[in-house]
């Protein structure tokens, strides 16, 4: 469904005018492909090049090489009418929650924004799609007048998962979601992805540096480091196969949360 | 055990005035430090985890006030110090990490020009001498390059990084208590065990006491001696920390413990996902906090006058129904 | 206890201004209500006289009442700022928003040419250009106009610079809202209290700048009233009658003050509001 062919990204650092300019390559020819229905986890630490691959998905990047192809169709050289047309089964969720809604307006019109884009409600029908949305995340009814500072981290994080569940996409990329969550309600949001997963067809790109978080939601795991996919799996299960160093040091790295393991006896020092 | 605590807290109480009314933001807490020990402190956000340490500092925000209660740092009271007495106690006695480095630091000034700063307020030495102690505590660290390090800025390095020099910058001075909010939630999985590491070698070292606080089982699991809970304000269980994880007995505890993931496969049972928001603790009752969000509540819980209650050795719970 | 002081030091601040203000307001509106006198009224025997019941504050050197001239100029001086300042802010806002959210090479076109206007003194711009144009309160609006737009766009500029990377501009985007919407909606609502903060901050000093040009005969023409053109009227009778310079001065200066405290007053109160 989702095809990515030796994407090439470079950023420009400063801009000196004389001689030539520093570089840094955020994603060096990374090629993957994810299938319908599949929840693939992309982990690394940061720095590398994670987001910037799920910003150029987005089109939020334009990448200097390489190719993006979406059900079928290559994004760079559709046209505009096309490319929206796309681009409402691709949403996102950030990591952020607090900075990605605006702060002046209610839950109901940030939540109905994309309707408001993709198709033609009355009023009525579109409060009522929203009061649906905000039931299927878990949240009352009642919320669609409230401002997002009546809420907490992990509401606003539901309150941005139902603007992308709105326009029933088919894939949506999670940028470090439940990251900044506390531990419970991060099980929650987790738990609730994995039932949204199934209710309505979809594929997640998981991208996250918790390999707890990608190992408990993702079928499929790669691993980046330094703007390359260094290891792929295709069975969650076989998560001790590992073989890369970098995949090796981010499954040893993970705190387990059992006294004992790691702790005192096992610490090096 | 049998040691002298050098910190005890007893019967905290902070509340924090808002435009809404009075939040009773901190309740009856109480725990000891003790020289070497790790003590946890675990709870969500809100749960009046930061506002304990800040009272520990006697840097409460304005709005906040110690209502009730008594903090004994070498058997004197931290709470009737002077701003004069507690800024020499500050950094060199009772240190803290921060959840952030980046803000913990002045954007425009190297490395070295923090750490030397940092160590001649403290101590009497020249700028040599205490560029030469840089050196040696960011080696210690296990940092590389530290006579480069020292010149540079600190938007160069990674949040690992700057998050051990924020280590190592404090303990240069040697401190007895070091308080640690958050010190691994800003940084990648890698860099946060490395960390966990330092601060399990400091205490080890230079018996340093610790409080680390944390949102994250895994963190305390790992580093922790002695554990609480924290919910709505108040320590719902106390308890060594393999006690803890292994028998808990409040039942927010056990809800906590529940929501581990660790590296294990996700079931296919989903737990119900009604969202449930944290406790409204403004103008609040002496009533249970976890009350709302309680599955084994019942009538007899809203009349029961909050207490923590020992039910073995060394093993402190404040819940009615607590087995 | 600091943060209280502040806030009532500045309420009491905001009282003040914005009742001086509000009281400038209506000299400027209806001035023929308010002026015991016409304005242009020249009558050579009284000329120079002390103030009477006839003329509160005196007379000028052709025999006009000082406080009509005062009043009607409030309506050539505040008005005329006011002129510049929106005029300014119609080229500045829908510039500025554009060069800053477009980016790429808009963006450094447009810096570059900031960087250029920038580089002379305002005033001597302005000056150079009521030259090329003539004197006159049309080509000093215009003047002025051309050379402040500059300045106020790439502030502009430079909030919806911040706003821009904000994470629910990225969301918008995903979600398909159209660029004009998303300024509309989101970057405009959330850079607009600023902008108004920088106008009122500015204007005070618009009006200074005005009085400026007027006092060396490029802005308004004899006989309309103006307080800068009232000052170098009065030049020649400093030492006779003082006061003939005095409360245009005085005009001026409490104008500006007003404004200035205004602004800053409404900077805090927004800022309290953030926190």
């Amino acid at each position: 469904m989702l095809e990515l062919k030796g994407i090439k990204k470079t950023y420009l650092l400063g801009n000196s005018v004389w001689g030539k300019r520093k570089t840094v390559e955020a994603v060096k020819n990374v090629s993957l492909t994810l299938e319908e229905r599949v929840c693939l986890g992309l982990v690394g630490k940061s720095g590398s090049g994670k987001s910037t691959l799920g910003k150029i998905i987005l089109g939020l990047e334009k990448p200097d090489q390489g190719e993006v192809w979406f059900q079928g169709k290559n994004l760079s050289n559709l046209k505009a009418k096309e490319l929206k047309e796309l681009r409402r089964n691709l949403q996102v969720v950030f990591q952020d929650c607090y900075s990605s809604v605006n702060p002046r307006l209610t839950i109901g019109e940030i939540i109905a924004e994309p309707l408001r884009n993709y198709e033609r409600l009355t009023s009525v029908q579109e409060k009522k799609k929203v009061q649906e949305l905000l039931e299927i995340v878990g949240l009352c009814t009642e919320d669609i007048h409230k401002y997002p500072y009546q809420f907490s981290g992990g509401q606003l994080q539901r309150i941005n998962i139902a603007r992308a569940i709105a326009l029933k996409p088919k894939l949506i990329i999670f940028d470090e979601a439940v990251s900044a969550l506390d531990v419970l309600v991060q099980v929650q949001i987790l738990n609730l992805l994995a039932q949204l997963k199934e209710e309505f067809h979809l594929s997640y790109l998981f991208i996250s540096h918790d390999l707890q978080a990608v190992n408990y939601i993702a079928d499929r795991l790669a691993v980046m480091y330094n703007g390359e996919i260094v290891e792929w799996l295709d069975d969650m299960e076989q998560l001790e196969r590992l073989e890369h160093p970098v995949s090796k040091k981010l499954l040893s790295s993970v705190l387990l949360p059992y006294p004992g393991h790691g702790s005192d006896t096992k610490m090096i020092y | 055990m049998g040691q002298q605590p050098i910190l005890t807290v007893n019967n905290l109480n902070i509340d924090v005035s808002t435009p809404y009314g009075v939040t009773r933001t901190v309740r009856d807490v109480s725990f000891k430090i003790e020289a070497g020990k790790v003590f946890g402190l675990v709870g969500e956000s809100g749960s009046g985890k930061t506002m304990t340490c800040m009272s520990l500092l006697n840097l409460l925000p304005d709005e906040a006030k110690v209502v009730k209660g008594s903090i004994q740092f070498r058997n004197k009271d931290i709470l009737n110090y002077s701003e004069e007495d507690m800024r020499k106690v500050r950094g060199s006695e009772i240190a803290t990490i921060m959840q952030n480095p980046m803000t913990a630091f002045n954007p425009v000034r190297t490395i070295g020009r923090h750490f030397i700063e940092t160590l001649r307020t403290h101590l009497p030495i020249t700028k040599h001498q205490a560029r030469e102690m840089a050196v040696a505590y960011l080696e210690k660290m296990d940092l590389p390059y530290p006579k480069n390090l020292l010149k540079q800025y600190p938007f160069q390095l990674s949040g690992g990084m700057l998050q051990r020099v924020m280590i190592a910058i404090t303990m240069s001075l040697n401190p007895s208590i070091l308080i640690a909010d958050e010190p691994t939630t800003a940084l990648d999985a890698t860099n946060q065990l490395q960390i966990l590491k330092q601060l399990n070698w400091l205490r080890k070292e230079y018996d340093t006491g610790i409080l680390l606080v944390s949102h994250d089982l895994g963190v305390i699991a790992q580093l922790a001696d002695e554990v609480a809970v924290m919910y709505g304000g108040y320590i719902v269980e106390k308890a060594p920390v393999f006690k803890l994880f292994n028998r808990p007995m409040h039942p927010y505890t056990r809800v906590l413990l529940e929501s581990r993931i660790g590296l294990t496969r996700r079931k296919t049972k989903i737990v119900k996902h009604i969202s449930v928001p944290p406790p409204n603790l403004i103008n609040r009752e002496n009533t249970c906090p976890f009350l709302e969000r309680c599955e084994d509540a019942d009538h007899t819980c809203s009349s029961y006058n909050l207490e923590l209650k020992e039910y073995e050795k060394d093993h402190l719970v404040r819940c009615l129904k607590s087995r | 206890m600091k943060n209280v002081k502040r806030k009532l030091l500045s309420h009491k601040l905001m009282m003040i201004s914005s009742m001086i203000i509000f009281i400038m307001t209506l000299l400027a509106l209806f001035p023929p209500f308010l002026a015991p006198n016409d304005p242009n009224l020249i009558d050579i025997t009284h000329k120079l006289q002390g103030s009477s019941s006839k003329f509160p504050l005196g007379t000028d050197h052709l025999g006009r009442c000082i406080l009509s001239r005062l009043i009607y100029g409030t309506r050539t001086s505040l008005g005329t700022a006011f002129l510049v300042m929106g005029l300014t802010m119609m080229i500045s806002i829908p510039l500025g928003i554009y060069a800053g959210f477009r980016g790429g090479w808009v963006d450094y076109l447009f810096m570059r040419m900031c960087d250029i206007l920038m580089a002379f003194p305002s005033l001597l711009l302005s000056l150079a250009l009521i030259g090329i144009l003539g004197p006159g309160l049309g080509n000093l609006i215009l003047a002025m106009v051309l050379v402040h737009w500059v300045f106020y766009a790439r502030v502009i500029r430079g909030m919806v610079l911040s706003v821009k990377e904000q994470n629910f501009i990225l969301a918008a985007k995903v979600c398909g809202t159209p660029r004009l919407v998303i300024v509309i909606k989101h970057i405009l609502p959330a850079i607009i209290s600023q902008v108004v903060v920088l106008v009122f901050m500015d204007i005070g000093g618009v009006v200074l700048a005005i009085s400026s040009f007027s006092f060396l005969g490029f802005g308004i023409q004899p006989p309309g009233a103006e307080w800068g053109m009232m000052i170098n009227d009065s030049k020649p009778f400093f030492r006779n009658a003082p006061s003939l310079m005095l409360y245009p001065g005085m005009m001026i200066l409490i104008v500006v003050v007003a404004f200035n405290l205004f602004g800053e007053a409404l900077r805090d109160a927004l800022d309290l509001r953030r926190e």
